[in-house]
């Protein structure tokens, strides 16, 4: 009598883990056709993947208005605002101070030309380089209380908000 | 006297969103878990003053969403049995 040997068990794969089931809850975002999120919404089941629908965590209503590229949530860039450095005129030349009067009562062709010419613009440019070469005009031709401090101050401050009122009223459709 | 439950009724699901129109006038889409429109009805919950808003079930899994003004618009779209 021999003992008994079972016999060798066949070698099999171990089968795969189920599927995780799908619980939810279902947070989407929804993208536009340039990637921008423009609505949040929380679903019942699962949505179909598709590329405009991004799976969130929550209902997080801060992914309006973001943009979606390469799985990261990329905030718009903050407007610019086209007025931020136009000045009304009159503003414009308050910004010289004492030495506003000399500015205007000057007798010099060169200086009242350059006065002429800003009078009748709707407004001053201060990143405009032509309106940094008329200041160094002034400076060289000698107009009182203009100098490259002043210059740089009338230039490089940033212009608020009662000192273009009435530009951004009449061209740019702001508030009164 | 029967209640919703025990006739089979009542509520089966609800989905909620909000919705940022651009404003075009023209109805732009928002894609919703499949329901069953003879069975189902949508709330416009809030929207903003001086829009026009209109919301509808364009279809089982598409919630229409039409306004003049880019505005955020929230809805609720409920399911019943």
């Amino acid at each position: 009598m021999t003992d008994f040997v079972p016999p060798p068990m066949p070698e099999t794969e171990p089968a795969p883990p189920p599927a995780p089931i799908d619980a939810g809850p279902w947070f989407y975002a929804q993208l536009n056709s340039a990637g921008r999120c423009v609505s949040v919404s929380q679903a019942s089941a699962a949505l179909p993947e598709a590329e405009q629908l991004v799976r969130l965590n929550s209902y997080d209503e801060t992914r309006l208005g973001k943009s979606f590229v390469d799985g990261e949530w990329v905030s718009p860039a903050p407007s610019v605002d086209p007025a931020e450095w136009l000045i009304d005129v009159g503003p414009f030349f308050d910004r010289f101070g004492a030495a506003k009067m000399a500015l205007l009562m000057s007798t010099n062709t060169t200086v009242r030309a350059l006065v002429a010419d800003l009078q009748v613009r709707k407004w001053v440019d201060l990143k405009r380089p032509a309106v940094s070469a008329g200041i160094d005009a002034l400076i060289q031709l000698g107009v009182p209380g203009v100098n490259a401090a002043l210059k740089t101050a009338i230039l490089a401050t940033p212009v608020t908000a009662e000192e273009n009122l009435a530009l951004r009223v009449q061209f740019f459709g702001g508030a009164r | 006297m029967s209640s919703a439950s025990s006739r089979g009724g009542g509520i089966k699901s609800i989905q909620r969103g909000v919705y940022t129109h651009s404003g075009s006038g023209s109805e732009e889409n928002v894609t919703v878990s499949a329901v069953v429109t003879g069975k189902s009805y949508l709330n416009l919950l809030t929207s903003s003053a001086g829009a026009t808003t209109r919301i509808r079930l364009v279809n089982s899994t598409n919630v229409g969403v039409t306004s003049n003004a880019a505005v955020g618009v929230s809805w609720e779209l409920v399911e019943n049995y």
